[in-house]
């Protein structure tokens, strides 16, 4: 059986792969950081990503023009020179000043926005396949989390039963499964 | 300007997300498609409405508006696991597990007793949540029943939910670790 899962659901499917329980999610809800100054690259990631949603949502789109990029690509693939994938995108004031110094634009350096853009791609991809990894590493430590209060529960039901195996045995595990996902969640985040 | 990101947006894709996890971790065609995708994707964006709303409502302290909001969720007719597919059936349970929980841990607002809750919990559970894959919502609910067990003083049965609810977060933490990083 092949699953279909509806179109409609897209966006909240893309923030959910591998966000686990709940308490993750929730503690996800980190506020921006209140100064440009204190935020990380990584926050400063995530405010351009939110800005530029935010900026097409209102129609404004930050990718090239559509034009430019069939040109470019074109000219892309009958280039030699290999995009460098793991270049950091270049900041659209470094091309202003370039433009400035140069008069007339060289033929080789037209390809630039097209590498613009899949830099800007690899990096994007980068940034999901950090989001995802952490998401995934919020599900286990939540399962661990989950897991080591179920052993609280059934030890504490232990001490009530001593005499009993079964609650003995099931005491015994759940320690083992807390133990488990507990290091799970430490070798992940570490 | 604030940007908030909804429980309910956030729970209703953990959920489905989870359910594709599962797709690709497990064998395909284990967890069962909806019959009716529309039913679903209405359903999930009645959820998100309505998380959004009784978060709201949690924030501004009024517990007893979210515990009338979510009784009258969990009151609507819910679609089966048929005509929604498995992640219905989670939707359900996490609906249900959000009610319990806030009961319990606020007893004196609109209170129920132990027997009105375990009978709350047996509803969402339904008789379809052991057909559908494990899952942390499932396994939650049913640590929730197990809770509500030990309370009554039947321990034997508390222990047996908190068994399943361990069983369950094992074997979702077993496919993840699986799947590796």
């Amino acid at each position: 059986m092949n699953p279909s899962v509806p179109r409609g659901l897209a966006p909240a499917l893309a923030l959910a792969l591998g966000c686990g329980g709940l308490v993750g999610c929730k503690a996800k809800r980190t506020s921006a950081p209140k100064d440009f100054a204190d935020a990380g690259i990584d926050d400063l990631e995530r405010m351009l990503a939110a800005n530029e949603q935010q900026l097409a949502q209102v129609g404004v789109s930050l990718t090239p023009a559509p034009a430019q990029t069939e040109v470019d690509s074109s000219e892309t693939k009958t280039s030699s020179a290999p995009v460098e994938s793991d270049s950091p995108p270049p900041s659209y004031a470094d091309d202003e000043a370039e433009d400035a110094a140069a008069p007339e634009p060289e033929p080789e350096r037209e390809p630039r926005p097209e590498s613009m853009s899949e830099a800007r791609a690899t990096a994007r991809q980068r940034k999901d396949a950090r989001r995802v990894k952490a998401e995934r590493c919020s599900t286990i430590c939540d399962l661990a989390s989950s897991t080591c209060g179920l052993e609280q529960q059934i030890c504490r039901l232990a001490n009530d039963h001593q005499d009993e195996t079964r609650y003995r045995d099931s005491c015994e595990r759940a320690e083992l499964d807390c133990e488990v996902s507990a290091e799970a969640c430490r070798d992940c985040t570490e | 300007m604030k940007k908030r990101i909804s429980w309910g947006t956030l729970a209703l894709g953990t959920v489905l997300g989870f359910a594709l996890t599962f797709v690709g971790l497990a064998d395909a065609g284990k967890l069962k498609a909806p019959k009716e995708p529309e039913v679903l994707v209405a359903l999930g964006q009645l959820l998100d409405a309505e998380h959004q709303r009784i978060d709201l409502l949690v924030e501004r302290g009024d517990i007893d508006g979210a515990i009338a909001a979510l009784e009258n969720l969990v009151g609507r007719q819910w679609p089966d696991r048929d005509r929604g597919g498995d992640a219905s059936v989670l939707l359900r349970h996490d609906a249900y597990g959000r009610l319990v929980r806030l009961r319990l841990d606020h007893p004196a607002v609109d209170p129920r007793d132990d027997g009105a809750l375990l009978e709350l919990v047996e509803e969402g559970l339904g008789t379809d949540f052991e057909l559908v894959d494990p899952n942390p919502f499932t396994a939650r609910l049913v640590g929730i029943k197990g809770e509500i067990l030990e309370r009554m003083g039947r321990d034997d049965d508390a222990l047996t939910a908190y068994e399943d609810a361990l069983d369950m977060n094992r074997d979702v933490l077993d496919e993840l670790m699986e799947e590796g990083p």
